[in-house]
């Protein structure tokens, strides 16, 4: 299934969110592959509801950012401020 | 700004004082009314029993703001709102993008009808936060971006940002932060904001004396700092945690240094869903269920970190098997250690039931 790295957590516990198939993970950062960071999306191999294999899936990650900054730019630039902004 | 038991509360309602116990105007006033309403209302902060999680729902004069909206495998926050009869949402906020804290938002935005959004602007890739800019879009929601020194008035509500000045990129050190005040009675929001972050709030210059603190990042030691804690003031401190949660939420060090300087301390894990009140001069505070904040399982014997004597803390491991767990490591979990030879079973059992280990990196 696919996952993606939402946040890091105390405990140095990297908290991975498979988002279609409702679930969560919790994984220790050794069993990341290199250079994970928040936002890199991974497909994970689950044996007995655990992480057995994790792989990068850079192209997944790339897609989706690229979608959240274009959407974030649409909102911007609609933006038209806060009716109840004072200063 | 005085804290009052609810016993005094309702002694003063008797006496002809705003009756605090009633509940607020949790439905838009009628505009005739306004003025009225504004006079005798007051404020009403639901912050919600979400597990490991983050939400707040303020109401107020007809108003009302979603400050995080849960964790997103969840329907807790929409299951409340839909408790409280709410029919809309003046400001909804996303402090930052983790899923903890704009879990589902998403939902709301597509179930009430919202006024305006607010982000600190800092993207994640997940489906959950696209599906909530979605929304937003989808909806024509006004969207706005929050900086520190920008004031909001919504009726008698005033709200001062005090971060961040700009994103640093760091999603959590970004989180949007509010000093929010009715009347004399002031409230902090600060997401999962970390030590340095309230180090710039410290540093700049506004104000940041409050009554009632949200402690940053679910009561973690990466937040709520001696400095801003003391710049805060505050006598009621609450956090946002999961009962029983992985990460450890509240830390020990950090109840104990709330507590040391003088505030009372609830939680969503021990108290459930926390109520404050206030008329703007006094306030009172309500909860779910009775209990003591109490700190998170974080303190533990790290099998893949600790001493050979820190192991033999642990029940049925002595000298010869610490040293043997020692030569084992790492382990992914307890149940691991049954590789180590001596460990069966049984001593696995034990150590489970004593509860003092755990994994750690």
């Amino acid at each position: 299934m696919r996952g993606v790295l939402d946040r890091f957590e105390d405990g140095g516990v990297a908290v991975i969110i498979a988002e279609q198939a409702g679930r969560e993970f919790h994984v220790p950062l050794r069993y990341l592959p290199e250079g994970s960071r928040q936002g890199m999306w991974f497909t994970l191999s689950i044996e007995d509801g655990r992480v057995v294999d994790i792989e990068a899936d850079l192209r997944q990650a790339n897609e989706r950012m690229d979608k959240a900054e274009e959407l974030l730019a649409r909102l911007r630039s609609k933006n038209t401020g806060s009716r109840f902004k004072r200063k | 700004m005085k804290k009052l038991m609810w016993l005094a509360v309702l002694l003063l309602g008797l006496a002809g004082c705003v009756p605090l116990g009633e509940p607020a105007n949790p439905k838009p006033a009628e505009p005739g009314q306004q003025a009225a309403q504004e006079q005798s209302g007051g404020l009403v902060v639901h912050y919600i029993d979400v597990g490991q999680g983050s939400a707040a729902y303020l109401e107020w004069d007809g108003y009302s703001m979603l400050i995080d909206a849960g964790d997103w495998n969840a329907s807790d926050v929409l299951m409340y709102l839909d408790k409280l009869e709410v029919e809309k949402i003046d400001i909804a906020v996303g402090t930052h993008p983790d899923a903890d804290h704009i879990g589902q938002l998403a939902r709301v935005l597509e179930t009430y009808e919202v006024g305006e959004v607010w982000m600190s602007g800092n993207p994640s890739s997940s489906n959950t936060f696209i599906r909530t800019l979605e929304a937003v879009d989808e909806a024509g929601i006004p969207y706005e971006e929050p900086r520190r020194g920008d004031e909001y008035e919504i009726g008698s509500l005033a709200i001062e940002v005090l971060h961040p000045k700009e994103l640093s990129g760091d999603t959590n050190g970004d989180s949007l932060s509010f000093r929010i005040s009715y009347g004399e009675t002031a409230f902090i929001f600060t997401g999962d904001a970390d030590i340095q972050a309230e180090q710039e709030m410290v540093a700049g210059n506004l104000p940041l004396g409050a009554d009632i603190l949200l402690m940053g990042h679910h009561g973690s030691n990466t937040s709520t700092g001696l400095d801003f804690l003391q710049a805060v003031g505050p006598d009621v401190a609450i956090y946002s945690a999961g009962l029983d949660n992985p990460y450890g939420h509240p830390y020990a060090e950090v109840l104990a240094s709330v507590e040391n300087e003088g505030a009372e301390v609830y939680g969503t894990d021990v108290n459930g869903t926390i109520i404050v009140e206030t008329d703007g001069q006094e306030y009172s505070v309500e909860t779910e269920r009775e209990g003591v904040a109490k700190e998170g399982s974080n303190r533990c014997v790290d099998i893949n970190g600790a001493s050979s004597a820190e192991l033999t803390e642990l029940t049925g491991i002595g000298q010869a098997l610490a040293e043997a767990i020692i030569d084992e490591r790492p382990f992914e979990t307890l149940d691991d250690l049954t590789r180590v030879s001596g460990i069966g079973e049984g001593k696995l059992a034990g150590l489970k039931e004593q509860g003092l280990a755990c994994v750690g990196e």
